[in-house]
């Protein structure tokens, strides 16, 4: 039974005596501590081989199998009174400072993705035919056959700002049948191991073929001996973090990164007609309460045609709207670091309002739930915490040039158009760099299917071999056996595998 | 409405404020009361700031980088300073009219004669500081000159950083002349840099022991961005390097935004890195206030907020964006507010517009 109050997951078939115990103390909480263990670097060869082993029996699965039992453990997660989940709140709770009700909705929001019609989708999306991933298909463009291989091991490098976004690199990496080591953030550390626990108890298969630790930012041995074992590596966080592992990548690495990005919205005069103030501000409310506004498909301001609902009436309207949400959705607890970086911020916006009342104005509530703030131009850090800037722009074509320096770093846009200025704003908006379009009000409703920063995720990790130009390569009979099925009965036999022929990787 | 610079009330203003500072007796209480009048009537706004917040709160440091408040549109504006990049990627600007200036000159010297020179007679003062030559636009190089050119030998005493880094035969020539001749000697500049002198001097074999009646006094430790040195970490070097034991080194917190300065009042450790309070006086008061409301705190962390009755030309309160614990003994400056981390992976704008505004 695994250790309830700790970070970090251990298959049972690693050798305990060669872990060792730490305390993960996070920066912005120091009163409180997180227990976990972890390999010197020396043994995370010894470590590895045992993934490699649980990642063959993995690979043995179909991928039908591993859809299935990620759709079981994930509507178990959806599930607001799944033991597992209501421990990982109370932790996470403590650890981020959210409120129980931010907590819940970031895990609503982002367990709900993960179900099997949605894994299928993703995987049709990004690799065609998901039985790809269990054996060669046939592949009419190539008049050929196709296959695709995942990474024995997937390195991960998570992130803690969204309360259950660490089961989605996880997912990514078991779909193509990978082996992970995750590194969970001091930020939120608690959620990972957390869901890998739930996973080995409807899995072991899979569970079996994850690592969740902990290492410091600045132990680069640790980094190093898990980048010398992973043949992929994904990465969340800032141009700091994610610079020193690129510089310690190996060119034979796949990498896949999520880097820090900007989000925004976008209403048209025309869009506030048809849909009203406040039913747009009550979606934009949700928008920016959601994740607390920690997720890089957060807005961190909405730009606002001017017109006869003016940017200063919507930014009234909205302030209701966040008040209205705040109620039954509270920010929690700042930290003193943000406390004091919002208290900052909030001060010098009220100054700005003071000096010049025709640009600026602020609506705030009494802590810190929530602020909005017309303002002339863009905020300079992307701060969250519910602090949305509404910005007036001339044309909505005047959005798209004020949102074009932050270019490839772009990513969400929450657009309130219609009709053809919707698909010509789509189109420079696409064009500017933005990675995904949504109605506001679904901003933070992203899909697994959404091309993450742009990129194909899940394709990014596997590695193909085709063949082409052979006779042996036309289509047979067992072409037509489809991998959209349930099959847990695989899984429970590899699980009796693994029981039989229990490996003791780090003990060789 | 609007007081001019030149309009008698000034004249008196000015006149109570430079008293005070040179320790003449007065009422603070009064000066502050007409620097409230001065700054409502020629900066209306503030009082919608101060009802949006709370009365006396200051300007946050941040504004000086966009649009820095002056209070006597008709006066000549005398000097510049930019602040210090450790404030935020854009520079800020601080002007001083004349009278403004000659304010922060007494008040500058008023501190500096409390805290430091008290007891000593012309020691020779080191400046581990720019020449006010070399960084017209650098308030601590204006104010560590002003201090050496009032209290120090004119012979003995150098600036020992250069372009280039320590100037070492004038450091050199001056340490040991006030070795030889057994003068006090005292130690001014940047906390990174005085740190940096005394390892390279352990390094190189030419640790001394300084005079009787020696000291050190470093300022912007808490704000270095390089990494801070921690109080007890530098005077184990000072004590290493120049033989200055316990009582012999002060540090003070000033600000481009400020006139006055605030040195330690007490060697006992108040901040998580040894940081010692600083308690002010008549002229200037620091405070700490709760972030959640703004409202100041007797005990315990929360940001940092100056008043300084030296300050004519613009709101005389600055909300400094430090972070800071209040004690029994005053408060203990212990680090900037992280402004610039995004929480989450939602981007700092600035980073990737270099720190320029992007216009509509």
């Amino acid at each position: 039974m695994p250790d309830p109050s700790a970070v970090t997951w251990f298959p049972s078939w690693v050798d305990r005596a060669h872990l060792r115990s730490f305390d993960l103390f996070a920066p912005d909480r120091p009163d409180l501590a997180h227990r976990g263990e972890r390999p010197e670097p020396a043994r995370w060869p010894a470590v590895a081989e045992g993934l490699r082993a649980a990642r063959s029996r993995l690979a043995g699965l179909p991928v039908a199998a591993i859809i299935d039992v990620i759709d079981r453990v994930c509507t178990q997660w959806t599930d607001r009174e799944f033991p597992h989940r209501l421990a990982a709140r109370r932790r996470i709770v403590a650890a981020t400072g959210f409120s129980p009700e931010a907590v819940d909705r970031s895990l609503d929001v982002e367990l709900a993705n993960y179900r099997r019609a949605t894994l299928y989708a993703t995987l049709r999306r990004e690799l065609g035919d998901p039985a790809v991933l269990d054996r060669f298909r046939p592949d009419p463009e190539l008049a050929g056959r196709t296959r695709a291989h995942g990474p024995e091991i997937t390195g991960v490098i998570l992130t803690g700002n969204v309360p259950g976004l660490p089961a989605l690199p996880i997912i990514r990496a078991l779909l193509v049948k990978s082996a992970v080591i995750a590194k969970v953030a001091s930020g939120e550390p608690a959620f990972a191991a957390a869901f890998v626990a739930s996973l080995a108890e409807v899995a072991p298969a899979l569970a079996d073929a994850v690592v969740v630790t902990y290492w410091r930012r600045d132990d680069h041995g640790s980094l190093d001996a898990v980048l010398g074992v992973a043949d992929a590596v994904i990465a969340y966080g800032g141009a700091e973090a994610c610079r020193a592992i690129r510089a310690r990548l190996r060119p034979e690495h796949r990498y896949v990164e999520h880097p820090h990005t900007f989000s925004a919205g976008v209403l048209t005069q025309r869009y506030l007609a048809e849909r009203g103030l406040a039913g747009t501000a009550a979606a934009v409310a949700r928008d920016v309460a959601t994740f607390n506004q920690h997720a890089c498909i957060a807005p961190q301001a909405y730009l606002v045609e001017e017109g006869e609902h003016s940017p200063r009436r919507f930014a009234e309207v909205l302030a209701a709207a966040m008040a209205a949400d705040a109620e039954g959705h509270p920010l929690g607890e700042l930290s003193d670091r943000a406390a004091a970086a919002a208290a900052l911020q909030r001060t010098a916006d009220v100054w700005r309002a003071a000096t010049d009342e025709s640009s600026w104005s602020t609506w705030t509530s009494a802590g810190f739930d929530w602020t909005v703030v017309l303002a002339p131009d863009l905020p300079e850090s992307g701060g969250g915490n519910r602090v949305i800037r509404v910005v007036p722009v001339r044309t909505a074509g005047a959005a798209v040039d004020l949102l074009r320096p932050v270019g490839a770093r772009l990513q969400n846009i929450g657009l309130g158009a219609t009709g053809a200025q919707f698909r010509e704003l789509a189109e420079r908006f696409a064009a500017a760099g933005a990675s995904r379009i949504c109605e506001p009000g679904r901003m933070a409703e992203p899909s697994m299917m959404w091309r993450h920063d742009g990129m194909p995720c899940v394709a990014g990790l596997v590695r193909w071999c085709d063949i082409e130009m052979h006779q042996e390569s036309r289509a047979s009979e067992e072409d037509d056996d489809g991998p959209d099925r349930p099959d847990s009965a695989r899984v429970s036999e590899a699980s009796r595998h693994r029981r039989s022929d229990r490996l003791h990787a780090a003990r060789r | 409405m609007a007081l001019s610079y030149v309009d008698p009330a000034v004249d008196r203003l000015c006149a109570d404020i430079a008293a005070l500072a040179s320790g003449d007796p007065g009422d603070a209480g009064d000066v502050e009361a007409r620097l409230i009048e001065l700054a409502a009537a020629n900066f209306p706004a503030i009082t919608g700031f101060w009802r949006r917040t709370r009365p006396g709160t200051g300007v946050p440091d941040v504004v000086y980088k966009t649009a820095p408040p002056f209070l006597f549109d008709d006066a000549h504006r005398a000097r510049t300073f930019r602040t210090s990049s450790t404030t935020g990627r854009v520079a800020g600007e601080v002007t001083y009219s004349e009278r403004g200036l000659r304010l922060m000159d007494v008040s500058i010297v008023a501190g500096a004669r409390h805290a430091v020179f008290a007891g000593l007679d012309r020691p020779v003062v080191v400046r581990l500081v720019p020449s006010a030559a070399a960084a017209p636009h650098m308030v601590m190089a204006y104010g560590m000159e002003l201090i050496a050119r009032t209290f120090g030998d004119p012979v003995l005493s150098t600036c020992a950083l250069g372009p280039d880094g320590f100037v070492w035969p004038a450091l050199r020539l001056s340490l040991d002349s006030a070795i030889a001749e057994e003068r006090p000697v005292v130690l001014m500049g940047g906390t990174s840099a005085m740190a940096n002198l005394c390892r390279a001097l352990i390094e190189n074999g030419e640790v001394r022991q300084l005079p009787a009646g020696s000291r050190a006094v470093d300022a912007g430790g808490a704000k270095s961005r390089s990494g801070a040195v921690a109080t007890d970490e530098l005077r184990a070097l000072l004590d290493q390097a120049f033989g200055l034991g316990g009582g012999t080194h002060l540090n003070l917190f000033g600000m481009t935004e400020l006139a006055s300065q605030l040195y330690d009042s007490a060697d006992v450790a108040l901040g998580p890195r040894g940081e010692r309070p600083k308690a002010g006086h008549a002229m200037v008061r620091a405070r700490v206030r709760h972030p959640d409301d703004l409202s100041p705190r007797e005990c315990g962390a929360g940001l940092l907020d100056v008043a300084d009755l030296c300050v004519i030309d613009r709101p005389y309160a600055v909300l400094t964006g430090d972070w800071a614990v209040a004690g029994e003994h005053g408060v203990a400056v212990t680090g900037r507010v992280d402004r610039t981390s995004a929480r989450g992976c939602s981007l700092v704008l600035d980073g990737i517009t270099g720190g320029g505004r992007i216009d509509a």
